[in-house]
């Protein structure tokens, strides 16, 4: 076997088996080496200690409010992303003007539009039952086959035969 | 030039506003329909299922009429099934109205995965939710974090599980 | 065969966050937030720091679900971000900054090791010395030969995914770790 130390290449070789990565069979003959290689002993038992060094630093466990913190910054995004983007302080110099403009064509069009077709707004209300219904039994169906294969609503029966409690 | 851009902006959101309270004034709600999840749509759900038991053939048949053609065998035959469950499995629906609705909710939207899941995966996970609804609390959700569930179970068949499991919790 | 199943599944997870859903996003926090902190910690060696990163980490991980696509492992893209903003900071000029706090936490250290195993004084003291001079070796290398070596040692990354997060090839990564656990035993050797 070609020396690893010699051969940079290699030497990862040495790493994996310092490491205890190496499959058997190159273990067996990179040890077969180190016999007759002191060089190559010498950086096994260097990367062991250096090994045992590196597992003696253990972290420290993270904050109990670490998850709170994220999740309050991440709230804090989702509410303010679009506005700060749009309206915030550092808003981009062209959209300074431009809003008012945007801001006035969009009333006018919805109010326009509005006061033209006032049913459109209503139209719920002039639901068919007969569509409501067909809904409502779809919907039960639904349920009903769901708490069948998962029975969602009762406590199963104990081992002493008390009666299943509903919830 | 600005200030009377602004000032115009102004004056259409007052006339916006004011549109906008008109409208809502005329605006009830649709009559006649409980909301999803919402207590006592337990009982229009009993009463669909008793109001079928007492129909003739033919009220059946004028009843199915309303639905898709391709819906209405399966709905007959979904009726009668039921019709001819357990005291104990018909008063479910109206049990399960009783919980909070976004529990329903939620039931209901593991209920639409479930329902995409391979046929062979499906029975793997009611037998999963029936052990774990043996369970006190506690042990279930160990069970729900535990390695072996997660290798057992992908990540959408997990979130159904967990999804159900949640129904069952106390919280 | 466990090792693919867990790769699918965090980005299978991931893939679920993009779609909404909150509960695999708080599964991959649960699941990643030691390792990135810890790696974070070790790559600017203030406790305080680590968790302000890595926080920035999962933000940005949360920010970037619209557009994310499995194209790398996810543990890969999850510790690109954590590198990227470790050697930001490093580089931004507050090395100096956190060495100087090297000392604050080597004492919130030893109160911990002391509330753990109970050791003698002088125990505790050699062993606070090890420590130190094992941070102070590390925090002396180069900023990627660091990097790489606390994905290698650490996080057991292969030299395959240790290349991907640092943006460079196999055979670079090598050369780093070989020039840098080189010299780590250099500093390190009379610790045998």
């Amino acid at each position: 076997m070609r020396c690893p130390i010699e051969t940079q290449e290699n030497a990862e070789l040495l790493l994996s088996y310092s490491a205890r990565k190496l499959n058997p069979e190159s273990t067996a003959i990179l040890e077969a080496h180190m016999e007759v290689c002191p060089q190559c002993r010498e950086f096994r038992d260097g990367q062991r200690t250096l090994w045992e060094a590196l597992d003696q630093w253990e972290a420290r466990p993270i904050s109990a409010d670490f998850n709170r913190r994220l999740y309050r910054k991440i709230e804090e995004q989702e509410q303010l992303g679009w506005w700060d983007r749009i309206f915030g302080a550092g808003r981009p110099m062209i959209l300074r003007p431009a809003l008012p403009l945007a801001a006035t064509a969009c009333i006018v069009l919805v109010a326009g539009l509005m006061i033209d077709n006032p049913g459109r707004v209503a139209a719920p209300m002039a639901e068919n039952p007969q569509v409501r219904e067909v809904e409502q039994v779809e919907r039960t169906l639904e349920d009903m086959e769901m708490l069948r294969q998962f029975n969602l609503v009762s406590a199963p029966v104990t081992e002493e035969g008390e009666g299943a409690r509903s919830m | 030039m600005y200030r009377s851009l602004y000032l115009s902006v102004v004056v259409l959101l007052g006339l916006a506003v004011s549109l906008l309270g008109q409208h809502s004034m005329g605006h009830a709600p649709p009559k006649g329909s409980a909301p999803a999840g919402t207590p006592g749509s337990g009982k229009n759900k009993q009463a669909i299922i008793d109001r079928w038991n007492r129909m003739s053939p033919e009220e059946q048949q004028k009843f199915l009429a309303k639905f898709p053609p391709d819906r209405r065998a399966k709905i007959a035959e979904q009726l009668n099934h039921f019709k001819n469950l357990p005291p104990e499995e018909r008063s479910r629906p109206q049990t399960f109205s009783q919980l909070p609705p976004e529990k329903q909710n939620q039931a209901r939207r593991a209920w639409a995965q479930f329902g995409k899941l391979p046929k062979d995966r499906q029975p793997l996970l009611r037998d999963e939710f029936e052990n774990l609804r043996t369970m006190p609390e506690a042990q279930r959700n160990a069970r729900i974090n535990s390695d072996e569930f997660r290798n057992k179970y992908n990540a959408n068949e997990q979130s159904i599980l967990r999804d159900f499991s949640g129904v069952l919790s106390s919280k | 065969m466990v090792a693919v199943a867990a790769l699918e599944y965090d980005a299978e997870l991931m893939l679920r966050v993009k779609n909404g859903d909150s509960a695999s996003f708080a599964l991959l926090l649960e699941k990643y937030r030691l390792p990135v902190i810890h790696f974070l910690y070790r790559m600017v060696q203030n406790h305080g720091i680590s968790e302000e990163l890595g926080q920035e980490v999962f933000l940005r991980v949360y920010r970037s679900r619209g557009t994310y696509e499995p194209t790398a492992k996810f543990t890969t893209w999850l510790f690109r971000i954590a590198t990227h903003l470790a050697l930001n900071w490093l580089r931004d000029g507050k090395n100096e900054k956190g060495q100087e706090r090297l000392d604050d936490d080597s004492g919130e250290s030893r109160s911990h090791d002391v509330a753990d195993r109970k050791p003698t004084v002088e125990h505790s003291l050699v062993q606070q010395s090890r420590l130190n001079e094992v941070r102070r070796a590390v925090a002396s290398l180069p900023e990627k030969q660091r990097a790489a070596v606390l994905m290698h040692k650490y996080e057991e990354m292969e030299y395959t995914q240790i290349a991907a997060v640092l943006n460079c090839s196999e055979s670079a990564v090598k050369s780093l770790l070989f020039r840098a656990y080189e010299t780590l035993r250099a500093r390190l050797a009379h610790m045998a």
